[in-house]
C-alpha cells in the first residue's frame, strides 16, 4: 500500500493550485502575451472571482462572521437535483466569469484608449481596491473572517486523496478546455489581429483596425477567464479569506507568463507549474531539510525575492521568456462546423 | 471641525506630494510608471531606523538614509533601466515591479515582517484658533515642515537651474536634447538622485508621523501616489503638487462625511481610486498635465465604437 | 468624378500649424502628386484623410460622404488605405502574415466566428493567403514570406508596406513616399505597378521627393508649403509656378 498521503499533499498543495493559475496566466498571457495590455490587478479579478463562486454556491450558515448574505445554491438546488454542488459549483462558476468580466470592462472602457502604462496603474488601483472592498463589506463577504466551508463536488469522505485528486483532475480538465479554446482563438484571425495591436498599435489603427474594440474583447475575455479560476480556487481552499489575493500573487502570475513566454499558451501553462513549484517547495521545505524557525518564517519571503530577481532577469535578456512563441501566427484548427 | 479635517488633509498631502514628483519626475524622463516607487520610501524609512542606531539623532539618521537611498536609484538605472532604454514603457514597469518584490522583501528578510518604530516621545499637542485645530508639533508639522521646504527646493531646481532645464529638455524630447549636447545619461542619473531624495524623505517622514515601520509602508501608499500624479496630471512637477493635495484633502473630507453620515470609514482607501477614474473618464490629461502619446478620443466616440462593433456582430 | 474632396482643412500641433486651410481635390482614376519642402504638412495632411488624426477645422469628402472626425477603420471600410512613411512593420509577425492582417473584414477577427472555426472562415483565410503570396510574388518578397518582418531591409520593409495597403483592394490609395530608399530598377517596377493598377481603376494619391517621379508619372501635381497649397495643376504647368520655383525647387 503506497502511501497516500503524498498523492493528497501533492495534489492540494501543487497540482491544482497550478492548474488553476495556469488558467488565471492563460487569461493574462490573452491580454499580455498576445494584446500586449498591461494588467497589474490579475488578484483583483481572481479575488472577485473567489468572492463570487463563493457566495454563489455557499449555504448561509446564520449570523456571525462567514454568516449573512450567501446565497447558498447548493441548498436550493437540494430540492430539485441529486448533483446539487455541480451544479451550484458551475453556476458559482460561470457567474464569478461574468462578474468579473463585467469589472474587467467597466475599467478598460475608459483606460484603454490611453498609454499603456495608464491601465497598469488603473487595474494596480483596482486590484487594491477589490480586495479592500471585500475586506469591508462584512454582510456580504465576511469581512476579514471571510467565507468558509465553501462546497466543492466530488467528496469522498474518508478518502482524502480522492476527493483532492478528483479536484485536481477537474481543475485539469478545465485547462485543457481553456487551453483549447484560447489555442483557436488566438490562432485565428483574431489572434493574429492582437499581435499586430500589439506590436503597433497606431499601425494598426491606421490599417482599419477597430483596435479598442480588439483591445476591449481580449481584457474582458482574459479578465472573466481570471475570475473562473477564481471560483475554482475557492473551492479548492474551501475559505475565501481576503489576504489570499495580495499584490504578490498577481506578480508571481506575472512571472509564470514571462517564464512561459509571453504569446505562448503552452509556456504558460509551464511556468504556472514551475512557479507553483516553487511556492510548493518553501511551504514544504521545513518538513524537508529541518529549517530552524528563523528561515521557516524567511522563507517566503525569499521566494518573493526570488521571483522579483527571476523577473528582472527575464526582462533584461529573455524578453521573450524561456519558450519564445511560435514564429507564425496563425494555423488552421480542426473544422468543427459549417461544410464546404 | 472642519478646519481640522482640511488640516489633517495637509499632513496626509504632505507625505504624499515627495512620492508622487518623484513618480511624476521619472515618468517624465524615463517614461515609465516606477511601481518600486513605494518601495523607496520603505527603504528610506528604514535606513533611517539603521542610522538612528548609530547617530541618535532622527534628523541626521534621515540624511544619511538620503544618501543610501539616491545611491539605490542610480544602481537601479545603471543595472537596469539603462538597458531598457528602447524597450516602450511596459518593459520597465515589469523591471520595476521585481525591484518593488525584492526591495520589500529584503527589508522583510532582514528586518523581519513585525513593526519597527523609531521610539520618539512625541509631545503634547498644540492647540490653535481656541481649540479649533489641534496638531502634534512632530507627527503633522514636521512632516509638513519637509514636504514645504524640499518640494520648494526641487521647483526651484527644476525652474532655476542647469540641471532643472537639462531635465526638462529630456523629458520633453530625448534625441533633441541630446543633439543639443545635453548628456541624457547623467540626466538620467540625476533624475533617480533626485527622485531617491525625495523618497527617502518621505518614508523618514512617513516613519515619523505614523510612529510604526513596516515593510509594506511604502508599498500600500503607492497607489495614493498614483491616484495624485494622474489627478494633477502625469508629467507637470506642479500637477503632482496639486493632484496630492486634492487627493490628500479629499481623503479627510471623506473621513468628515463618514463621521456625519455614519458611512463606514474604511472606504476612505476608495477615494484615490474613484478620483483617478473619475479623472481617467473625464480628463485624462489631469488638472494641468499635456496628452502624451497621441492624440486622445472623446469617451463616447469609444463607446460608440464598442458598441457599434457589437452590433455588427463582430463578436 | 471627384474621389476626394479636402476643404479648407487645418490641424496644430500644439504652437505648430501643420496643415493651414488646405483645399484640394483627387479625381477618380488619376494619379495626384504631393509635393514640398520637408516640413510642409504633406504626411500629416495624409493622417487627417486617414483619421489617425481629426482636422480642427475643415471638411474632408470621400465619394461624396463627410468622413472627417471618424475614426480610421471606418474610412478603411469606404476604400481609402494608407503607407506609412516611415515603414511600421509588424515586427515579430511573418511576412506574410504582416500582409494578411491587412486585409479588411476578416471573419475570423472576431474571436467568437475563430472559436467556433467555421469552414467558411478558414476558406476566407486560404483565398486571402493565396492573393497575399501572388502580391508578394509581384513585388519580389516570396523567399522572404515566411521571415519575421523584423528581419527585412529598410528597402524591402517599404515593398511590405505597398503590398499592405494592395491586399485591401482600396479605390483610393494614399502613398507616403513609396520609393524612397528603394533601388531605381525595382523603383521602376514599382512605378509601372501603379500604373497598371491605376488602369484597372484604382486612384492614387502620392507624396514624393523625386522630381523625375512627380512630374513623369503624375497626372496633376499638388505643392504644399508651410502646410498651404500653394500651387496646383498639371505637371507642366506647375514647373513653371513662380512660387513653386521659389519656395521648392530653388530656381
Ligand atoms: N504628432 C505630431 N506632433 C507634433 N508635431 C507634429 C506631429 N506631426 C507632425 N508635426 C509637425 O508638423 C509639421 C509637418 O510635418 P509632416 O510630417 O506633415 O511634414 P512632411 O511634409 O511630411 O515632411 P517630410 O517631407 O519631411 O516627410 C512638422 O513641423 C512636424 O514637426
Ligand atoms: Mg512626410
Amino acid at each position: 500500500m503506497v502511501d497516500l498521503s503524498l498523492v493528497t499533499d501533492l495534489s492540494r498543495a501543487w497540482i491544482a493550485p497550478a492548474f488553476i493559475f495556469a488558467i488565471v496566466a492563460l487569461g493574462l498571457n490573452l491580454q499580455w502575451g498576445h494584446a500586449g495590455l498591461f494588467n497589474a490587478g490579475v488578484a483583483g479579478f481572481f479575488g472577485i472571482g473567489a468572492y463570487i463562486g463563493a457566495i454563489f454556491t455557499t449555504p448561509a450558515i446564520g449570523p456571525g462572521p462567514g454568516g449573512p448574505g450567501h446565497l447558498g445554491l447548493v441548498s436550493l438546488f437540494a430540492i430539485f437535483t441529486p448533483y446539487t454542488v455541480l451544479i451550484a459549483f458551475l453556476v458559482g462558476g460561470i457567474a464569478a466569469m461574468v462578474v468579473s468580466g463585467l469589472v474587467g470592462l467597466l475599467i478598460a472602457i475608459p483606460t484603454l484608449r490611453l498609454r499603456a502604462d495608464y491601465l497598469a496603474i488603473a487595474t494596480l488601483a483596482l486590484g487594491a481596491i477589490a480586495v479592500e472592498s471585500i475586506r469591508n463589506s462584512d454582510p456580504v463577504t465576511g469581512g476579514v473572517y471571510g467565507i468558509l466551508r465553501i462546497p466543492r463536488p466530488w467528496e469522498f469522505g474518508q478518502d482524502v486523496w480522492r476527493t483532492e485528486l478528483a479536484y485536481a483532475i477537474t481543475a485539469g480538465v478545465i485547462v485543457l478546455l481553456v487551453f483549447f479554446l484560447i489555442q483557436r482563438a488566438t490562432r485565428a484571425p483574431w489572434g493574429r489581429a492582437l499581435k499586430a495591436i500589439r506590436e503597433d498599435e497606431d499601425a494598426a489603427l491606421a490599417l482599419g483596425k477597430n483596435t479598442y474594440f480588439l483591445k476591449l474583447q481580449a481584457f474582458v475575455i482574459g479578465a472573466a477567464l481570471m475570475g473562473g479560476a477564481g471560483a475554482l480556487f475557492a473551492g479548492l481552499l474551501r475559505v475565501a479569506v481576503p489576504d489570499s489575493f495580495t499584490p504578490a500573487l498577481t506578480f508571481s502570475i506575472w512571472t509564470m507568463v514571462i517564464v512561459g513566454g509571453s504569446g505562448n499558451n503552452k509556456g504558460v501553462i509551464v511556468g504556472a507549474f514551475a512557479l507553483t513549484f516553487l511556492e510548493y517547495f518553501t511551504l514544504r521545505a521545513k518538513d524537508w531539510f529541518n529549517l530552524s524557525s528563523f528561515w521557516d518564517i524567511r522563507i517566503f519571503y525569499l521566494r518573493l525575492i526570488a521571483i522579483g530577481l527571476l523577473l528582472i532577469a527575464l526582462i533584461l535578456f529573455r524578453p521573450a521568456g524561456l519558450v519564445p512563441e511560435p514564429r507564425k501566427v496563425t494555423k488552421k484548427p480542426w473544422i468543427l462546423f459549417g461544410s464546404r | 471641525m472642519v478646519v481640522q479635517f482640511l488640516f489633517n488633509g495637509l499632513v496626509q498631502a504632505s507625505i504624499v506630494i515627495l512620492g508622487a514628483i518623484g513618480i511624476n519626475l521619472l515618468y517624465g524622463v524615463k517614461k515609465f510608471a516606477n511601481f518600486a516607487h513605494g518601495d523607496m520610501m520603505t527603504l528610506g524609512a528604514y535606513f533611517t531606523f539603521v542610522f538612528l542606531g548609530g547617530t541618535r539623532d532622527l534628523m541626521t539618521a534621515a540624511i544619511w538614509a538620503v544618501f543610501v537611498v539616491a545611491l539605490a536609484g542610480v544602481v537601479q538605472e545603471v543595472l537596469i533601466y539603462a538597458r531598457l532604454e528602447n524597450r516602450g514603457p511596459v518593459a520597465p514597469l515589469v523591471a520595476s515591479i521585481g525591484v518593488s518584490l525584492v526591495m520589500q522583501n529584503s527589508l522583510t528578510t532582514y528586518f523581519g515582517p513585525a513593526f519597527l518604530s523609531y521610539g520618539i516621545r512625541y509631545p503634547d499637542n498644540w492647540v490653535f484658533f481656541g481649540g479649533a485645530v489641534s496638531t502634534n508639533p512632530i507627527r503633522d508639522l514636521v512632516p509638513m515642515a519637509v514636504a514645504a521646504s524640499a518640494t520648494t527646493a526641487t521647483v526651484v531646481l527644476l525652474k532655476y537651474t542647469k540641471l532643472g532645464k537639462a531635465m526638462r529638455a529630456t523629458a520633453d524630447n530625448r534625441d533633441l536634447a541630446r543633439v543639443s549636447g545635453v548628456n541624457t545619461r547623467v540626466v538620467y542619473w540625476m533624475t533617480w538622485i533626485l527622485a531617491g531624495v525625495l523618497a527617502s524623505l518621505s518614508g523618514s517622514v512617513l516613519g515619523v508621523s505614523i510612529g510604526t515601520l513596516a515593510p509594506s509602508m511604502g508599498a500600500t501608499l503607492l497607489l495614493t501616489m498614483f491616484a495624485a500624479v494622474i489627478v494633477g496630471g502625469i508629467g507637470s512637477t506642479t500637477g503632482a503638487i496639486l493632484g496630492s493635495l486634492v487627493v490628500g484633502l479629499s481623503q479627510s473630507l471623506f473621513f468628515l462625511v463618514s463621521l456625519v453620515s455614519g458611512l463606514d470609514p474604511r472606504w476612505q482607501i476608495a477615494v484615490p481610486f474613484a478620483l483617478l477614474v473619475a479623472t481617467l473618464l473625464v480628463k485624462p490629461t489631469g488638472l494641468v498635465g499635456r496628452p502624451i502619446g497621441g492624440e486622445i478620443r472623446p469617451l463616447r466616440t469609444e463607446i460608440a465604437e464598442m458598441l457599434k462593433g457589437i452590433r455588427r456582430g463582430l463578436f | 468624378m471627384l474621389l476626394l474632396e479636402v476643404d479648407g482643412v487645418s490641424k496644430s500641433f500644439g504652437g505648430i500649424r501643420a496643415v493651414d486651410k488646405c483645399t484640394l481635390e483627387v479625381e477618380a482614376g488619376s494619379i495626384v502628386g504631393l509635393i514640398g519642402p520637408n516640413g510642409a504638412g504633406k504626411s500629416t495632411l495624409f493622417n487627417l484623410v486617414i483619421g489617425t488624426y481629426s482636422p480642427d477645422v475643415g471638411r474632408i469628402v470621400f465619394r461624396d460622404e463627410r468622413i472627417d472626425g471618424m475614426p480610421p477603420y471606418e474610412i478603411v471600410e469606404r476604400g481609402l488605405a494608407k503607407t506609412f512613411q516611415i515603414p511600421r512593420e509588424f515586427r515579430s509577425l511573418t511576412v506574410l502574415e504582416n500582409v494578411m492582417v491587412s486585409a479588411r473584414g476578416e471573419p475570423g477577427e472576431s474571436p467568437v466566428l475563430s472559436l467556433l472555426g467555421l469552414r467558411r472562415v478558414w476558406r476566407r483565410e486560404e483565398e486571402l493567403e493565396r492573393k497575399s503570396r501572388d502580391l508578394l510574388a509581384l513585388i519580389g518578397l516570396s523567399e522572404l514570406a515566411d521571415e519575421p518582418a523584423r528581419n527585412l531591409s529598410g528597402g524591402q520593409k517599404k515593398l511590405l508596406e505597398l503590398a499592405r495597403v494592395l491586399v485591401m483592394d482600396p479605390s483610393l490609395i494614399l502613398l507616403d513616399e513609396p520609393v524612397a530608399g528603394v533601388n531605381p530598377t525595382l523603383s521602376l517596377k514599382i512605378l509601372s505597378l501603379i500604373e497598371d493598377l491605376r488602369k484597372s481603376g484604382k486612384t492614387f494619391f502620392l507624396i514624393e521627393h523625386d522630381m523625375n517621379v512627380v512630374f513623369n508619372r503624375c497626372d496633376r501635381v499638388i505643392v504644399m508649403h508651410q502646410g498651404r497649397v500653394i500651387a496646383e495643376g498639371k505637371p507642366a504647368e506647375v514647373r513653371a509656378h513662380p512660387a513653386v520655383l521659389e519656395s521648392y525647387l530653388g530656381g
